[in-house]
């Protein structure tokens, strides 16, 4: 098998199966002597599931042996993050608390994988609970294939850096304030964080059940595609899922996005403080699009400037009650991170939870009455590229210090969590030193679509998306 | 309105055992900037008219 397949992108891979020009035993047993090769250095895997990814292989090649194909991902090698429970494999969430918890039964989304035909090859490390800021990984720290003194995002650490450095062909990660695009953003991948809704969340270990969403992370628009129209659709096992049907997104892809508009929102143009290759690399992504025929306007949606605020005192709320038995009992097993974080939202009153509620929902109506007139929205994905884990993991010494790090970075993402509406970063350049740059772009309820056709169409005019890690 | 004055670590510590916890002394001072912070910070919510605004989680879609 040419090795260089490992490296392209999941459409590449599927042609290869579809035509028997390679066969899922021989991607697989590629992939898993890859990881063998090059994790060690990147720690993505918690557990690589070798013996069930090599029944599986076999299994998917007898099947295309018979001509039945299920499509794109059939016979196709992913990960999944360690949030999601796998029936038989060890399920960690990221924590040393839960080292031999083996579930049951699968997630609905890594059955749903399975049932397209894809191969399991483990699952992906990540920040204990989902929780942003975990300083030291009971399994390892993810590093970034693009520098490996930075870290791969938060908190679907694993899976970015999983699929940036090809060891796996794509991944589901989670996404509650920002997992999915974080590691997208760093890793100079497409991370798409579905409609609160549209995935199931049964069977995902819970941090926020009101923002928890199943993801997808992937090399290119199409693949994240192929992954999400995997794993999207009504679930009855989740109290929260959609019944609507779901929309075919590869069909739309290609449709280009003239007289498409385009909101830039005000509240999160970088400003001087901002790294300004970053800055310049969003303009030109931003440019890029208008020559492709969008429509651009600034858009003011003032609220934006609270969210991070709002999203920490709902959402870390939400997981200390959820931890609250493991913080009554076992609080010193918590990463020192996680627990100053759970301990704090903890003690929130309950009328400053209800009335970050009250605001949530205003938010919600900015973003609204801004989507009454534009498609898509755009904004950078972070004011600078990937910290170094010395950075990310440093105390935190000051109350001012909460504010900047843990709040203001927080406006990019958190958003979108709050108001339960779809984005996704999108490779739009890199830094001098060749670090991955991200261009955030959101959208309204189910417009999936519409996000994933503006980065196909922002992919024929860039070659961010085909350039690779230096590893390997 | 004024602001209030930050609780005090010791005062903190009372909050979390009044919610069955105990914060290890290590992490007290971590604990106490991200809560103080946090207070701090949504008292800006205090400028909304948040009149007629019902608390919502989820945003149910009407085709949904």
């Amino acid at each position: 098998m040419d090795a260089t397949l490992l490296l392209a992108p999941l459409t590449d891979q599927a042609a290869a199966v579809k035509a028997r020009t390679v066969s899922p035993v021989e991607l697989t047993r590629a992939y898993l002597d890859r990881i063998e090769r090059l994790d060690g250095r990147l720690y993505s895997y918690i557990t690589v599931a070798a013996g069930v990814a090599m029944q599986q292989a076999q299994a998917a090649e007898a099947e295309l042996a018979t001509g039945r194909y299920r499509g794109p991902l059939h016979g196709i090698p992913v990960g999944v993050k360690d949030q999601m429970n796998t029936a038989g494999i060890l399920t960690t969430g990221g924590s040393s608390m839960l080292s031999t918890n083996i579930p049951t039964s699968d997630a609905t989304v890594v059955a749903r994988l399975r049932d397209a035909g894809a191969i399991l090859l483990g699952k992906h490390n990540m920040e204990e609970f989902a929780l942003r800021g975990t300083r030291v990984h009971p399994y390892g720290d993810p590093r970034n294939p693009w520098d490996l003194t930075r870290i791969a995002g938060h908190s679907s650490s694993g899976s970015g850096a999983a699929v940036a450095a090809s060891l796996c062909a794509a991944a589901i990660g989670e996404d509650t304030g920002g997992s999915i695009r974080n590691p997208g953003n760093v890793c100079g991948l497409v991370g798409l964080r579905p409609t609160y809704g549209l995935v199931s969340r049964h069977g995902l270990m819970e941090g926020c059940w009101s923002m928890d969403t199943a993801s997808p992370i992937a090399k290119t628009a199409a693949d994240c595609a192929i992954m999400l129209q995997a794993i999207a659709g009504h679930d009855p096992a989740d109290s929260q899922s959609s019944r609507r049907p779901v929309p075919n997104y590869l069909a739309t892809l290609d449709q280009g996005i003239r007289g498409l508009r385009f909101g830039v929102i005000r509240e999160l143009k970088l400003d001087g403080s901002a790294d300004p290759e970053v800055r310049a690399a969003v303009d030109a992504a931003i440019a890029a699009l208008q020559g492709l025929g969008a429509v651009v306007e600034e858009v003011s949606i003032p609220l934006i400037d609270l969210a991070g605020v709002l999203f920490v005192a709902i959402a870390d709320t939400d997981s200390a009650a959820v931890q609250h038995e493991r913080l009554r009992t076992q609080v010193a097993e918590f990463d020192s991170s996680t627990r100053a974080r759970l301990l704090s939202g903890a003690l929130l009153p309950a009328g400053l939870y209800t009335k970050a509620q009250r605001a949530r929902t205003l938010l919600r109506r900015q973003f609204m009455d801004v989507l009454d007139r534009c498609d898509a929205l755009l904004s950078p994905m972070s004011a600078r590229p990937a910290l170094t884990l010395e950075e990310e993991t440093a105390p935190v010494p000051t109350k001012e210090d909460v504010v900047r790090r843990q709040f203001g970075a927080r406006n990019f993402t958190t958003p979108y969590a709050l108001t339960g509406l779809p984005a996704a970063s999108i490779p739009c350049g890199f830094t001098a030193a060749g670090l991955p740059i991200g261009l955030q772009v959101g959208a309204g309820p189910f417009a999936e679509a519409t996000i994933l056709r503006t980065a196909a169409a922002y992919q024929t005019v860039t070659d961010w998306h085909t350039r690779r890690a230096p590893i390997g | 309105m004024d602001p209030q004055p930050d609780l005090t670590p010791q005062e903190i510590q009372t909050l979390a055992r009044g919610a069955g916890l105990s914060i290890p002394p290590g992490d007290l001072a971590e604990v106490t900037h991200r809560y103080t912070a946090l207070l701090e910070q949504l008292h800006k919510l205090d400028a909304l008219d948040l009149s007629g605004v019902e608390p919502t989680a989820v945003f149910p879609n009407p085709e949904a």
